[in-house]
């Protein structure tokens, strides 16, 4: 008897035993599976966040290179690199190889890393002025969208290294020098275009020309825009549509506003100081001195005995009075017209001497798209 | 006595692990699914951030007017000159994700005077030692020539739906093929969808929950170039 009811206990508990043994398979697997989900999910996660940083690198990294080695990459050859490399946070950094593709248009190919490990890259184009490209790109004293008018005994002459009254030195100038040989007297600007694309082959929003400046209807200069040129202006005067009146006088003046740097005493406090100077509206320049870049998006017009040095960039027409001396280049998005004893100095020197502005030879994201990738 | 008490322990018992059974095969598929979700809204985000980061709006890409799709020039390589040679060759380093295919790739080409022109590919091909510091490089052939070319982006005409029940992508005028899992809700009436406003996309992917629900993924993607 003893035996039969232990053999029905054992029954009993045979029946529970294997209905809890596999619930316990089937909670066992369910936690496996969800061990084995939580695992993956944490390793995508890993990798999305290695990823993220790679990528944070790989973009910090070409930003950096941007915003600092403007002044290196310009000394670096056409069709050459230089590779610059730095750390990113605790775990990244980055590999940037700097292309120099044309004198004002670089590559700059970045390559993110984690833990030493190249995991992504990220491209931009971007660009920076080249003073020899901007001469280059339309070697005259004188460029205009329509036409240039030499009236009385006024004058237009290229190749001038230094102008007459101007004595700045020609050894700031010497590595360009053999530019100033191209330097012709002046030109429509549409002559340049050695090659203009058919219209259904350029992209929308993509067809400013950088090689050229004047790209109608705004001003440019290379790839800055007027509201680029104006948020790097040294001085900022007029308004849309408006008039403004200068008169520059000589020395320095002791409004900001009104100095405009002294190229008649090159060796005086403010003979080195080349403003970048741009001008909403029309302009009247009354007399006195000044060098630099001016840009006006209007109208602008010298009169009396002023004398300036360096770029003239307008969008409408330039008109030099009797005895106006302008020593460089003149660009207008219209016409240029010079009357009584007004003269145009081509210089190159003087030229250049106005675009080694910092403020312009900052490195810039190209115009109508820059990130690349793959690359 | 023992008997009847062992039939309602057992009965008790079994219950008891139905229940459990029908617990866990609930909250198997409540986890199968959630993971799918989340590998959706991640593929979905992660591809059209990429293809739609380097590209202008408007131009590189629209978003559909049916509101379930972006048209796109699929960007899949980067060649840059390595040596000169006279139009219409050009001797380019090339990196992409797959090789050029002149059936259906047309380059976006930038010059020197910085103006971005398409052309079309007419023919690839691998040479070594073609660059001027001698690396491998490949000689390409365009049509119309671009002079003084020194980038190309290689690309090809795509869209991406969310159509279906999954994101989807269709090369050329081929087929809508699926990226992801059949896990959304789409079609008529469905809340996911592509749509543009301003300069980004806004992807709103919807799915159904366990309770019948509806789970709305929303994210705006933003091409690269409106960041500083």
């Amino acid at each position: 008897m003893r035996s039969v009811a232990a053999s029905g206990d054992m029954a009993d508990a045979g029946f529970a035993i294997p209905v809890i043994l596999m619930v316990l398979l089937a909670a066992t697997a369910f936690g496996h599976l969800l061990h084995y989900l939580a695992r993956q999910e944490l390793a995508v996660a890993g990798a999305e966040r290695d990823l993220l940083v790679a990528r944070l690198a790989a973009e910090g990294g070409v930003r950096a290179v941007a915003g600092s080695a403007a002044e290196v990459l310009a000394a670096t050859p056409v069709g050459d690199s230089a590779v610059v490399e730095g750390a990113h946070g605790d775990r990244g950094g980055y590999r940037v190889v700097a292309h120099r593709l044309t004198r004002e248009i670089y590559l700059l190919a970045g390559e993110g890393r984690v833990d030493g490990e190249a995991r992504t890259t990220a491209g931009r184009l971007t660009w920076a002025l080249d003073p020899g490209a901007r001469l280059a790109a339309f070697p005259a004293a004188v460029a205009s969208r329509a036409h240039a008018a030499v009236m009385d005994s006024a004058l237009i002459a290229g190749d001038r290294v230094t102008a007459v009254p101007l004595t700045w030195s020609t050894t700031e100038c010497a590595p360009h020098l053999p530019l100033a040989d191209s330097l012709f007297p002046h030109g429509s600007v549409s002559e340049s275009a050695s090659w203009v694309p058919p219209a259904s082959t350029l992209e929308p929003a993509r067809r400013q020309r950088l090689a050229v400046d004047l790209n109608p209807p705004s001003l440019n200069l290379g790839a800055l825009s007027l509201q680029d040129l104006e948020g790097l202006a040294d001085i900022t005067l007029g308004v849309p549509g408006g008039s403004t009146r200068v008169h520059l006088g000589s020395g320095c003046p002791a409004t900001p506003a009104g100095n405009w740097g002294t190229p008649l005493n090159p060796a005086g406090s403010c003979g080195t100081y080349l403003p970048v100077v741009v001008v909403r509206g029309s302009l009247q320049v009354t007399g006195g001195e000044g060098q630099g870049v001016l840009v006006v998006d209007g109208e602008a017009s010298f009169s009396a005995d002023a004398t300036f040095a360096g770029l003239v960039l307008a969008g409408g027409t330039v008109r030099l009075g009797d005895d106006v001396l302008v020593a460089g280049w003149i660009r207008s998005g219209d016409q240029v017209l010079l009357e009584g004893r007004a003269r145009v100095e081509g210089s190159a020197c003087a030229g250049l001497r106005a675009l080694s502005h910092a403020g312009l030879r900052t490195m810039r994201a190209m115009p109508a798209g820059s990130w690349i990738e793959p690359v | 006595m023992e008997a009847l008490t062992a039939m309602l322990l057992m009965i008790a018992v079994t219950g008891a692990a139905l229940r459990t059974l029908v617990t866990l095969r609930h909250a198997l598929a409540n986890v199968t699914t959630d993971s799918e979700v989340r590998e959706t809204g991640r593929i979905a985000r992660y591809t059209l951030a990429q293809e739609l980061k380097t590209g202008l709006p408007g131009i590189d890409w629209v978003a559909g007017g049916d509101g379930d799709s972006v048209v796109v020039r699929a960007v899949r390589g980067t060649a840059v000159r390595c040596a000169s040679v006279a139009p219409p060759q050009w001797v380019v380093r090339y990196t992409g994700l797959r090789r050029p295919d002149s059936a259906k790739d047309s380059v976006l080409v930038l010059a020197t005077d910085g103006v971005w022109r398409v052309t079309k590919l007419v023919r690839a091909r691998a040479r070594p030692g073609a660059c001027e510091d001698g690396a491998g490089g490949e000689v390409w052939e365009l049509s119309p020539a671009v002079p003084g070319a020194v980038v190309g982006r290689i690309f090809e005409r795509g869209s991406y739906h969310v159509a279906a029940g999954a994101f989807r992508y269709r090369p050329g005028r081929g087929g809508r093929q699926p990226l992801t899992a059949q896990v959304l809700r789409t079609g008529a009436g469905a809340a996911s969808g592509v749509s543009g406003h301003g300069v980004g996309v806004d992807l709103r992917l919807a799915f159904e929950t366990a309770d019948a629900a509806t789970a709305i993924d929303s994210v705006r993607v933003w091409p690269r170039e409106i960041w500083p």
